[in-house]
């Protein structure tokens, strides 16, 4: 592979799983600015070593396996200044992550299918907190709700679609 | 044991508070000892981050250049160590001045950047208003591509002629729902000759190894090569065929001359330039051509001989499927111009109003889907904004007079081509006599709540209100573009150093004003990446650096139009139209 095509695969590759590197960051420092953050060391750390991946491997395996050291390293240097999950936890998320799905186009078929099947003002209500990133607290102050209301809402909504998903994952042998 | 973990109602709510930014640390370790002890639990944790991110993601598809993107394609294009230090120094203001939870406040997932190049790309085409507005579509297409640019990709990464096979290498695909099973294979970004791409939704770019781009947006059916998949035709390796969509497509290499687009009733040829090509499911086309010319055939047949038009910059044709005749379009055309907004509305959320014209004819009504950040309303006669830039060139930070910054800013607006002159200017800077926040009259507690603040690409927005200005949001971190259009005097080594003199409320910061007596002031980081050091980043710096400051406009209006615009479009509307006014119908609905 020459200069151009690796660039073109990794910009590729990246760009197809950021999203699901996104979510899983998310869930080890729960916090979007250091999120962000990871995000980008991460992509840059891939790029480096990006000889030492196998094509014919999951690239989302060795991306959050990447990610996860990363994030560890960020915790560990930042322990002391803010609240955190414990080491304990975030070891056991390593466990549970080690063969992540490699389905990305697969899941945002699904779910670009569960969100048109749902009810308008569902879908109003996450282009409101996800289009323009409005809070729970904002929603409820346009749609004269409560904070706690538009909360449960979204609640509900998230756990409606994560079964939307499932349900079309497992039919294509995904899940 | 599904249903035990979807039930389990305290999990569900502490999660849900992780993802909206509510969890306080006693909830943070709830949540950690509940699923410390619950493998399941785990896996429905990180399900929902992953459908929380995607979703977040998913909403703001058409501007698909996140911050770790950008920082990527830079390290990428210049492989410079000092690069990828970048994000490790910056300060995490935001999450620490929020100590009562854990998370950030919003719901929002990655902030997800548009970056400059609606301002760079009409400056540097000199497409006038009226134009603009025609060609929006195209031009938010092409931001897109644009931001996938390595530097000098074109000319320097050409591939190199060798034995493979591909045409095309896939190398950027953004959402994209793929239909008739042509998605491509994971982890090949090959595209071979008479390979289809066919998508309902989404946008992908392929780049020719002729050097030409394309960016396609869905729904959408394309092929590499002169015809539909499965039809014969003689090999074409620089060439495309549109069955529908729409797509933009740079052709800046010297091999990417006479790269054509096909489409079901005509076919266009590039002779060195940016194009724009609309096929509907009829296959009616419309071609727009954005820099350079290029030739529009409908060829020979037994209804007719061959019908050529050359278009240059700013012109527009487009063909019928009943008519041979290929009709020139002006710009002032308004179904044209209307067909191409209504596509923009499917991308932007269609929430703008249409009767409403901006102050300066910058700022675009259709972005942050049409709501008024300061009022959180949609867009109405009356409501003001204001804009913002930092300099293309520098000044030195020795003078203690504001009158002197700000006259730099003004003549610094006054030459923008932009048109930026017409009203007036203030440099957002303190000297130890006057403070940036009362210079530049966004004081709050002397001006008020205030207006929202938005890049001279008329789409980027900076902050929502004063108050917004000087808090910890990162957006003001971006004010990445200058009076030019392009790009602000920010090198790779200074990030974008800009006198401010002023502390992050927009005070003058103590012994670090600007022209203060110790020889020495602060300054902020414009164009920078992820982080809130947009006004005090660096004190201590000498006054004789030359950097760029940054300039605020005084406060502009949005007035109805004067003129009525004509309504009706020639085009059967796409499903996506009929979505849009689904969501108008619902927001309006909110409303009530």
């Amino acid at each position: 592979m020459d200069e151009y095509e690796r660039k073109s695969l990794f910009r590729e590759l990246t760009t197809r799983h950021q999203s699901q590197l996104y979510g899983y960051l998310y869930a080890l420092v729960h916090n979007h600015d250091d999120t962000e953050d990871l995000l980008q060391s991460t992509s840059l750390v891939l790029w480096r070593k990006f000889d030492q991946f196998d094509r014919d491997t999951s690239f989302i395996s060795w991306a959050t396996r990447t990610a996860y050291f990363e994030a560890c390293n960020f915790l560990r240097t930042r322990r002391t200044k803010q609240v955190s999950f414990s080491e304990e936890l975030l070891d056991a998320f390593a466990e549970h992550y080690e063969t992540p799905r490699d389905d990305s186009d697969e899941y945002h078929e699904a779910l670009a299918g569960c969100v048109r099947s749902m009810p308008d003002d569902d879908r109003t209500l996450i282009d409101q907190a996800y289009g323009e990133g409005q809070s729970a607290g904002e929603i409820g102050e346009q749609l004269d709700r409560s904070r706690q209301s538009v909360s449960n809402s979204l609640r509900r909504i998230r756990q409606t679609l994560l079964h939307c998903i499932r349900r079309k994952l497992a039919k294509e042998g995904r899940s | 044991m599904t249903t035990d973990r979807t039930n389990n109602d305290r999990f569900a709510r502490l999660a849900s508070a992780i993802l909206e930014g509510e969890a306080t640390p006693a909830e943070l370790a709830e949540l950690d000892a509940l699923l410390l002890a619950d493998a399941s639990m785990r896996d429905e944790y990180l399900d929902l981050c992953r459908l929380h991110s995607e979703l977040g993601f998913a909403a703001k598809s058409s501007r698909a250049a996140s911050a770790a993107m950008d920082a990527l394609e830079t390290a990428m294009g210049s492989d410079e160590t000092e690069t990828s230090e970048a994000p490790r120094q910056k300060g995490t203001k935001a999450s620490g001045k929020k100590k009562e939870v854990v998370g950030s406040s919003s719901p929002r997932p990655a902030p997800v950047t548009l970056q400059p190049t609606i301002g760079n790309f009409l400056t540097r085409h000199n497409v006038s208003v009226g134009m603009a507005a025609g060609l929006l579509f195209v031009v938010v297409v092409l931001t897109w591509a644009a931001v996938t640019y390595l530097p000098g990709m074109a000319s320097k990464d050409e591939p190199a002629d060798g034995d493979s096979n591909y045409v095309a290498l896939l190398s950027r695909r953004d959402r994209v729902v793929w239909l008739d099973g042509t998605r491509p294979e994971a982890n090949r970004s090959e595209v071979v000759h008479g390979q289809r791409l066919a998508f309902e939704s989404g946008m992908v770019e392929i780049r020719y190894r002729t050097g030409a781009t394309v960016v396609i947006e869905g729904p959408a059916d394309f092929t590499v090569g002169k015809k539909a998949e499965g039809t014969e035709a003689q090999r074409e390796d620089n060439a495309g065929f549109l069955k529908h969509g729409s797509l933009v497509a740079r052709c800046d290499t010297r091999k990417s001359k006479g790269f054509a687009i096909h489409t079901p009733n005509a076919y266009v040829v590039d002779q060195g330039t940016e194009f724009g090509v609309d096929v509907d499911k009829r296959g009616a086309a419309e071609v727009v051509v954005l820099s350079g010319e290029v030739d529009l055939v409908r060829e020979a047949s037994e209804a007719g001989p061959e019908e050529r038009m050359r278009l240059t910059k700013n012109q527009a044709a487009s063909v019928e499927p009943e008519s041979r005749a290929i009709k020139r379009r002006s710009t002032a055309d308004v179904q044209l111009a209307s067909a191409m907004r209504s596509r923009l509305k499917t991308i932007d959320g269609g929430s703008a109003k249409a009767d409403l014209v901006t102050q300066l004819g910058i700022l675009d009504l259709r972005f942050n889907r049409g709501i008024n950040p300061a009022t959180r309303r949609r867009w109405k006669a009356g409501d003001t904004y204001r804009l913002i830039f930092a300099t293309s060139t520098g000044i030195d930070a020795t003078s203690a007079d504001i009158a002197d910054y700000n006259a730099f800013i003004q003549n610094a607006a006054n030459t923008s081509p932009l048109g930026l002159g017409s009203v007036k200017w203030k440099a957002l800077v303190s000297t130890e006599a006057v403070d940036a926040r009362d210079n530049t009259s966004t004081n709050v507690t002397v001006n008020g709540a205030g207006e929202s603040f938005w890049l001279v690409d008329g789409s980027s927005l900076v902050a929502d209100n004063y108050a917004d200005l000087y808090g910890s949001d990162t957006r003001a971190s971006k004010i990445n573009i200058s009076e030019t259009g392009g790009a602000t005097l920010a090198t790779p080594n200074n990030w974008g150093h800009t006198w401010t003199g002023s502390d992050e409320t927009g005070v003058e910061k103590a012994n670090d004003a600007l022209g203060a007596g110790d020889g020495t002031s602060v300054v902020g980081l414009c164009n920078f990446k992820t982080h809130d050091h947009w006004i005090d980043r660096f004190g201590g710096t000498a006054q004789t650096n030359k950097y760029s400051l940054y300039g605020v406009s005084e406060v502009l209006k949005v007035t109805e139009r004067t003129t009525p615009e004509p309504s009706g479009e020639t085009r059967g509307k796409a499903p996506q139209d009929k979505k849009s006014e689904v969501r108008r119908s619902r927001s309006e609905k909110d409303k009530e």
